[in-house]
């Protein structure tokens, strides 16, 4: 093994190998001419001690029983019989052997091979007698070099920072941001517009887009003169909108990972049915602005505060009962536990120290321990109407620490108790059954130095789109301390003076000039913090994804008000008007949806979402049929008489509908134009394909249906004669996904009609259900304007089918299914499954299939030209992004 | 709705922004996005504001492989039935093994011969089974590794060893680190897919998660049991809105976007979304045509034959043709190679199934000049055992003649660009129960496959819940005998 020295460390080592040799052939004490000998050791070999070796070889730990940090222990240790250093035989010295990373041996450090440069010093270290000066011990040096964890600005408590250059009327929060700005010589930007302010904050506290009426009263305030004082107003009103809860509880949703089901399981039912109990305890808490150190505490003890008889707050547990179940593996439970309980409301992570002393953080291996028995002592009780809670069991665990994390391997024993880091040297174990509550108690404290930062730089993180601190849920030592420290601090401990209130951070943040500032570029800036963690401008925010769906169904008069309430699956329910966070997560078959516009993984605590922007997502926007159908229904909403016959009239209700905003001149004649192209396009094309639904009547004579319409109304996933049943006109005739009922005489049939896109070839199948004994059933007919009656079923307490086998159609053919009533209108409701496969020459295009492919609603056929400008608006970045 | 999308520079947007859309063919964002291809890529690509995390990225050290087709036999392969001829097994069938067997799941009892014989191919000479006569013809292309083993002899935990790299925590999968490390050579379509006709196998979508990767890089779910490309990508078709009237109406997006964006000058977010609408707009005719068979020749769908597995094996190829990073292609739904009993039909059937199939895939890659960029790898989670499972209460309805499952040896092989082709890799015990020679652990396997796609296993790392992570945790050791 040879090692090339780099040249400057060659030159340097004549004088002091030469004084080594003195050193050991006169074998006297070393003189004078040491001191460059002594010089090498604190420059080279010191510094590389304590940075590589004496984490684990010093005063805390001796791995294999070997010592790095004391003279003596160095020059006279032995790895068995070999010497750690010696001097007769340098290279056989254990120490440098370990260092060269040898295939066959022990390699050391573990964390990755010295450079060649540094190995170059040990071994000439080694070679030139090992000077090591007696005055030089290491063991100070290493121990202080063990605490510095206690240097690290996230375990030190926040102070107050000096707040006597604050202006009386100034908000705090703004002289901070101001003081940093201006050492960069730069200044906050001027307001954002009265519009964009009232969008941004409609956003950011209920993740809904503003009402017209609000961007009139800001406008009038503006007028009026009296802008300032409307805000607060407007502010406050927002604060106590019951959607508050809906927009920031699904921020605490993804801390807590949640989900409806457990993940893989092999045989047990994979559902947790009453998860969303603790959704609706956390929305409820949210709105009702529990303070944050109750919040925190009822999740983690419930079972132990008041109201531990009522099992809606018993659901607050949910937070730690709720993860993945691991193949009901104990340790992997408790260890999901230990992860979502120490990220999420610490900003710590624990559990690296299952298998070892975490690398970086002060947190032992014993730590993990400790908070592994105080989850082990707690029990999930069985056949309990609440599914979501803990109890403490009887006689708590006494936890042993797993080595290695294998439960075969037990340790040492380990008492229940804090996070030592964060306990005062002689704080108690835990003596209160589990520890639960006492440590529900340690980490919604005052005291904790971790809690309350955490949560003030996750709501900034919310309201500017970055944290203070990059990494919201890992404060460890490695994570840089905040730009603007004196900032985290104060906003901190203001909130916890103010009883851990999170609407009066969240207020105190949305009134500060800061947040309320302009998001334009500020090239002047970027220059200096192209990253604008400075804030000199406010960030642009892209809606993330419950976002964008609650903001569709509202600009589409949708959204359902509802809040709380059981999960509803929003990617097969695309009618649903309910709001996002209401959608039902299923933790084993995660939606590719969800995925696709980056939702939390409910797989684990996810400390920030990542924002991605893939084509997938624009096919969604584009093609989907939640998409389309809001649209359609925008633009039935801006039909009107006053409408009909003034495009432009129109152009301006979609604009404002869905943009809120009035169009340009501009954009008005871009959209009329495309308006035009398309109605001129559509009426020379062959009119709607696919399915629609309707009635009319079935002309005996020709064999040929007559005066087909479309039903005028949908209810409840009906297609129906009007709001109520029997309608007046239309009788029962109606159709749903998997039938219907057809009208009492033969002008009211009801009628599935299919329209050929294209020039195929076509199978076609009908299976029809009645049943009931009771009436005389009902009667089906597959029929073209061309060939009359091709098939025909009747089923009375049956089930029938009507087939046509391969026979060719022309782009815009229409296919006819209808259902009579026969001779008596009573008891007639069906079920019918029709299925068309499309064959374009021998190959199988595609099928239709009447269930799969229904859509409950209103002209669910080709979009309008209106309904498509409409989709147009809802897919731009304006209405996706907030300034 | 109509399958034949217009042609780019006939549309009627192209027409309008002839400019714009020679920026975006196959090579999108060279000039917009130039920045992103540096070194720095692969980190600024995590970035929150980073306009395509996919666009491709360099590995660390050049490499000609560009694309991995995972063949994953789920449940279990036999390797004596298979890979790893064993004369004393053989031999020595209905006898007990002396120092008892290993534990697997269930109990076992004695040595149990292979009912298929075995034949000699290649200049190699390598010995494969009649199971796979088609594959075997290719023995000299791979790379035979006797010597494979796990941790554990049950589905789940082998499932997730084999796929992520650790058998019970949430990880990404192989296929996330790789397009996370490489992107993709194809905007038009998802860089990483993974293919199983009927459903999911054991442990579902797990084996293709992205974990604490950014979400955009797990495996796209294809059931390939559908013909129909609506099932297969969703919202991939419009029935509403015809193509002529969905360019029309991409024109007036883009038109009020630049708009909204000359207001907004130097937001690569914005850019970036305008973009991606481009790309989905291509998709819909691109991906279509991906999927679709019936576009091959019929000497070539001949070649593959016929089945749910010559699809998409065949689909497979097609795939990465047009520059999808990773295909996963599964068996089937569940656990099918898992033969607890009636092992011979039941082999026999499934190796039926894909044989043709694979040796067409090997034989096409080739001919394509393909077999150079691309690695295939063919193997399950674990292999079974060389002695005869013992019926259980409630399982085996009173047969003896399947296989356990064994995680103590098994074989897989890896063929294409980079792999050492007609070598075999280390051996089993005389029975074929144990890896006793030149061992490869999976974290082993996961290191090598590592390196013949550019990277060192230890420096391709992610930074998670604050330590850095990689693919083989603490382990892994490259075996360079396997590389060419």
């Amino acid at each position: 093994m040879t090692i090339k020295l780099p040249k400057s460390v060659l030159t340097g080592f004549r004088r002091v190998v030469a004084a080594a040799i003195f050193v050991l052939f006169s074998a006297l004490p070393h003189a004078a001419v040491a001191d460059d000998a002594e010089d090498f050791f604190e420059q080279h070999i010191r510094p590389l001690l304590l940075e590589k070796c004496i984490e684990c070889h010093g005063p805390t730990k001796q791995e294999n029983r070997i010592r790095l940090d004391r003279r003596d222990d160095v020059l006279q240790g032995r790895v068995g019989d070999t010497l750690l250093v010696n001097l007769a035989t340098p290279n056989e010295s254990r120490l440098l052997k370990v260092l060269h990373y040898a295939e066959d041996d022990i390699q050391m450090p573990p964390s990755g091979k010295l450079a060649d440069e540094q190995l170059a010093y040990v071994q000439e270290w080694i070679m030139s007698g090992a000077v090591w000066p007696e005055s030089s011990d290491l063991e100070g040096a290493a121990k202080r070099r063990a605490e510095r964890w206690r240097d690290h600005w996230a375990f030190i408590p926040p102070a107050m920072p000096d707040l006597s250059a604050v202006a009386a009327d100034e908000n705090p929060l703004d002289h901070f941001v101001k003081a940093q700005l201006a050492s960069k010589k730069l200044t906050l930007s001027p307001a954002a517009s009265p519009r964009v302010f009232v969008r941004r904050l409609s956003s950011a506290l209920l993740g809904l887009p503003p009402e017209l009426t609000d961007l009139a009263e800001a406008e009038a305030a503006v007028a009026n003169g009296t802008l300032k004082a409307w805000k607060t107003v407007y502010i406050d009103r927002l604060l106590a909108s019951p959607h508050f809860g809906e927009r920031w509880g699904r921020y605490w949703l993804d801390i807590s990972r949640y989900a409806d089901t457990k993940g893989y399981v092999f045989t047990e039912d994979r559902e947790y049915p009453d998860a969303w109990r603790f959704r609706e305890w956390v929305i409820k808490a949210l709105n009702a602005d529990m303070p944050y150190d109750e919040f925190l505490k009822r999740q983690l003890s419930a079972d132990r505060m008041p109201g531990s008889d009522d099992p809606a707050q018993l659901a607050a547990m949910g937070y730690l009962t709720l993860g993945r179940r691991f193949l009901n593996n104990t340790h992997d439970i408790i260890d999901d536990r230990i992860d979502v309980v120490t990220r999420g409301m610490l900003g710590l992570t624990a559990t690296c120290a299952r298998c070892h002393d975490h690398k970086f953080d002060p947190i032992p291996t014993a730590d993990y321990y400790a908070l592994y028995g105080v989850f082990a002592s707690s029990d999930e009780p069985k056949n309990e109407p609440s599914t979501l809670r803990l109890v403490d069991r009887p006689s708590p665990v006494e936890p042993v620490i797993f080595q290695r994390g294998s439960p075969g391997n037990p340790g040492v024993a380990v008492p229940r108790r804090f996070l030592t880091a964060l306990s005062a040297p002689d704080a108690p174990a835990f003596s209160d059954g589990s520890g639960r509550l006492e440590l529900a108690t340690a980490i919604a404290s005052r005291n904790n130095p971790l809690t309350g930062r955490v949560a003030v730089n996750r709501v900034w993180m919310h309201l500017f789109d970055r944290g203070l601190v990059a990494s919201p849920s890992d404060f460890g030592v490695r994570t840089d301390p905040p730009k603007n420290p004196e900032l985290l601090n104060y906003l901190t401990l203001s909130f916890m003076d103010n009883q851990w209130s999170l609407k009066s951070l969240i207020r105190q943040i949305v009134t500060s000039e800061t947040w309320q500032q302009s998001s334009d570029r500020r090239v002047d800036a970027e220059a200096v913090d192209p990253e604008n963690r400075l804030f000199a401008r406010m960030n642009r925010t892209r809606l993330d994804f419950e976002g964008q769906r609650d903001a569709v169904l509202a600009v589409a008069g949708r959204l359902d008000p509802t809040i709380g309430g059981t999960s509803v699956d929003v990617t097969t329910d695309t009618d649903t008007g309910r709001r996002t966070i209401y959608a039902r997560i299923d933790r084993q078959n995660f939606p590719s949806l969800f995925r696709t516009f980056d939702v939390a993984s409910p797989d684990a605590h996810a400390a920030k979402r990542f924002q991605t922007t893939v084509p997938q997502q624009a096919l969604f926007q584009l093609n989907s049929p939640f998409i389309m159908d809001r649209a359609t229904e925008i633009s039935q909403a801006t039909k009107s008489a006053e409408t009909s016959g003034d495009p432009t009239a129109r152009i301006r209700l979609l604009f404002q509908a869905v943009l809120r905003r009035q169009p340009t001149l501009i954009e008005i004649e871009q959209s009329l134009a495309y308006v035009t192209q398309l109605q001129t396009e559509q009426q020379d094309s062959t009119g709607p394909v696919g399915w629609r639904y309707g009635y009319g009547t079935m002309d005996e004579a020709n064999q040929t249906v007559t005066a087909f319409s479309e039903f005028p109304s949908m209810k409840d996933g009906i297609f129906q004669g009007g709001e109520k049943m029997p309608d007046e006109k239309l009788g029962w005739t109606s159709l749903n996904r998997r039938g219907g009922h057809p009208g009492g005489t033969l002008s009211l049939c009801a009628i599935r009609r299919w329209t050929a896109d294209s020039d195929c070839r076509i199978f076609v199948n009908c299976v029809v259900v009645h049943p009931k004994e009771e009436g005389d059933g009902v009667r089906c007919r597959i029929v073209t304007p061309e060939r009359g009656v091709m098939a025909d079923a009747t089923a009375h307490n049956s089930t029938e089918s009507a087939s046509v086998e391969a026979f060719d159609v022309k782009a815009g053919q229409n296919i006819d299914f209808v259902i009579d009533c026969r001779t008596h209108e009573a008891h007639d409701s069906f079920q019918s499954k029709i299925r068309i496969t499309q064959f374009v020459g021998k190959k199988m295009q595609r099928t239709w299939k009447s269930d799969d492919d229904f859509r409950d609603s209103v002209g669910a056929g080709r979009l309008s030209a209106w309904a498509q400008l409409a989709q147009t608006l809802l897919l731009t970045n304006e209405f996706i992004f907030v300034d | 709705m109509n399958p034949s999308m217009p042609e780019p520079d006939t549309s009627p947007i192209a027409i309008g922004r002839r400019g714009m859309l020679t920026r975006c063919g196959m090579g999108f964002g060279s000039m917009a996005l130039a920045g992103m291809l540096n070194a720095d890529a692969a980190e600024s690509a995590l970035g929150a504001e980073s306009p395509n995390p996919m666009l491709p990225k360099p590995a660390q050290f050049p490499s000609k492989i560009k694309h991995v087709i995972h063949l994953f036999m789920n449940g279990g392969p036999s390797q004596v039935d298979t890979f790893d001829p064993k004369p004393e097994l053989q031999r020595r069938g209905g006898q007990t093994i002396s120092d008892g067997n290993l534990t697997t799941e269930r109990p076992t009892g004695a040595l149990f011969p292979s009912p298929y014989r075995f034949h000699r191919y290649g200049q190699s000479g390598i010995e494969v089974s009649e199971l796979f006569p088609h594959v075997a013809q290719h023995v000299d292309d791979m790379a035979i590794i006797r010597s494979m083993h796990a941790d554990v002899p049950n589905h789940e935990p082998s499932l997730l060893l084999m796929n992520c790299g650790e058998a019970r925590l949430v990880r990404p999968s192989l296929g996330s680190w790789l397009t996370y490390g490489l992107g993709t050579e194809n905007q038009n379509l998802p860089a990483f897919v993974a293919m199983c006709p009927g459903g999911y196998p054991i442990q579902e979508s797990q084996n293709w998660q992205s974990g604490f990767l950014p979400g955009v890089y797990q495996g796209t779910y294809v059931d390939t049991k559908h013909t129909d490309i609506e099932k297969l990508i969703e919202n991939i078709r419009n029935d509403r809105i015809t193509p002529q009237d969905q360019s029309l109406q991409l024109g007036l997006l883009q038109t009020l976007n630049r708009q909204h964006l000359a207001e907004r000058p130097g937001d690569s977010q914005l850019e970036s979304r305008i973009h991606s609408f481009e790309l989905a707009f291509r998709m819909q005719s691109q991906a279509t045509d991906a999927f679709d068979i019936s576009h091959e020749p019929k000497h070539i769908r001949e070649l593959y034959g016929d089945g749910v597995q010559a699809r998409q094996i065949l689909i497979a190829r097609r795939l990465i043709e047009r520059g999808v990073r990773f295909v996963q292609v599964w068996h089937g739904e569940g656990q099918p190679w898992d033969n607890h009993d009636d092992i011979e039909v039941n082999h026999r059937r499934l190796a039926k199934q894909c044989d043709q199939a694979i040796g067409a895939l090997l034989t096409d890659l080739k001919q394509r000049g393909l077999l150079e960029e691309t690695l295939v790898i063919w193997g399950g989670e674990f292999g079974r055992t060389p002695v005869v499972e013992l019926p259980q209460k409630g399982a085996n309805a009173g047969k003896i003649n399947g296989r356990d499952h064994n995680h103590w040896g098994f074989t897989m092989w890896m063929a294409g660009g980079g792999v050492r082709g007609g070598y075999v890799h280390g051996a089993t015990d005389e029975f074929g129960f144990r890896a006793v020679e030149n061992k490869v652990h999976v974290h082993d396997l996961h290191a090598t496959i590592m390196k013949l796609v550019g990277y060192d296993h230890e420096k391709f790392t992610y930074r998670y819940a604050g330590r850095d992570f990689r693919l083989t945790d603490v382990h892994g050791k490259v075996v360079e005998e396997l590389i060419a």
